[in-house]
């Protein structure tokens, strides 16, 4: 199980959670990413980027409201290929 | 309606994460449960605030193991921090921590956490701790006690068993000044391992009130810290609301939200 960071995170680019998590587990490419990503194999469970988050952009995975179930798999390949990632950020959230 | 998306394969995952950046330099078990582990930073001790915690981790079978623990050192120890592990039979990572010797590596993460003290509060500072809830009041302390006028502090510290009252003889030292009252309780006075006891007994709830009012807390001039398990600091504020404490002045941190983060 691990946190995932949804749709209400993209183009806002608050850092709450990254400062929040103890374990390092939230980044973002800076000036190319729009959201950020939690590392699902790092992720601890503590639930404190989740309260941390002024848009209330964070589920735990079995939680994700199901129009945003994709964004697991978002956070968990950003991490392995980000250019894999990238367009279905595009895809679930088009660009204004 | 939104429909989900087709099943996605994850590309593979080929490089290890984060490498190991610290060093176990000094371990000491209180307990067969509880130990103190200092750690070396390869990097150095980065500046932090009392209160704040660091992860520790590490590999167990190729994944890099994480959890959060609070520094019972400053900032001001020269190159090692301090912390008090419990070990958690079943757990994910301390019983791997239990294993590990003086000059094992392990993995350190940043300083975190927004728990710490106020700057130039001069109220009564009155912290209250079980287990390894401790630690970071230790540094609290510390910090404190460099003050130029320190306040008034009050701590409590509770344990099941004498052995794990961590620090005792520095907090009694320190419980020499005037201005500092250290108060151990333990919450089983029958074990036999605890024979020899003559300090406060009983838990928080009782312990509490009792130094309250003994020691004469004015909730209008007192800030009060807790941590601990969620139970324990459930039970702390119950208490301080009853002494009249406001919800402003109680501060607490949480180890574990219950039924959220994976074992430690």
């Amino acid at each position: 199980m691990a946190f995932v960071i949804a749709a209400p995170c993209v183009d806002h680019n608050d850092q709450s959670c990254v400062a929040a998590c103890p374990v390092d587990c939230i980044t973002a490419e800076p000036g190319v990413d729009r959201k950020f990503y939690i590392d699902p194999d790092l992720c601890i469970d503590c639930g404190a980027c989740a309260i941390a988050c002024p848009n209330a952009a964070i589920f735990r995975s079995d939680q994700l409201p199901a129009p945003w179930a994709d964004f697991a798999w978002v956070d968990a390949a950003w991490y392995r290929d980000p250019s894999a990632a990238r367009p279905v950020v595009d895809e679930l959230v088009p660009a204004a | 309606m939104v429909q989900a998306m087709p099943a996605r394969l994850l590309p593979a995952r080929s490089t290890p994460i984060l490498k190991l950046n610290a060093t176990l330099v000094g371990r000491t078990d209180l307990s067969g449960a509880m130990s103190l582990l200092r750690v070396r930073p390869d990097d150095g001790v980065p500046s932090f605030r009392p209160g704040q915690y660091f992860a520790l981790g590490l590999w167990v079978e190729g994944r890099l193991v994480q959890r959060p623990y609070s520094a019972a050192s400053t900032s001001a120890t020269a190159g090692e921090l301090e912390f008090l592990v419990r070990l958690v039979p079943g757990g994910e990572l301390t019983p791997h921590l239990w294993t590990l010797s003086v000059g094992a590596r392990l993995r350190i993460g940043s300083p975190k956490g927004l728990f710490g003290l106020t700057p130039d509060d001069e109220r009564t500072h009155l912290f209250i701790s079980t287990g390894t809830g401790l630690a970071p009041f230790v540094a609290m302390v510390d910090q404190l006690r460099q003050r130029r006028n320190p306040p008034r502090i009050v701590l409590l510290h509770g344990a099941s068993h004498v052995a794990e009252l961590a620090f005792r003889d520095r907090l009694e030292a320190q419980a020499g000044h005037a201005s500092i009252r250290y108060v151990p309780a333990i919450s089983r006075p029958d074990d036999p391992r605890n024979a020899g006891w003559h300090g406060a007994t009983g838990r928080l709830e009782t312990v509490l009130p009792d130094v309250w009012e003994r020691l004469r807390l004015d909730s209008s001039a007192t800030v009060a810290y807790l941590c601990g398990s969620p139970g324990m600091i459930e039970s702390g504020r119950r208490v301080l609301a009853d002494e009249r404490m406001a919800p402003g002045s109680i501060r607490s941190e949480e180890y574990w939200s219950a039924g959220t983060a994976a074992r430690a």
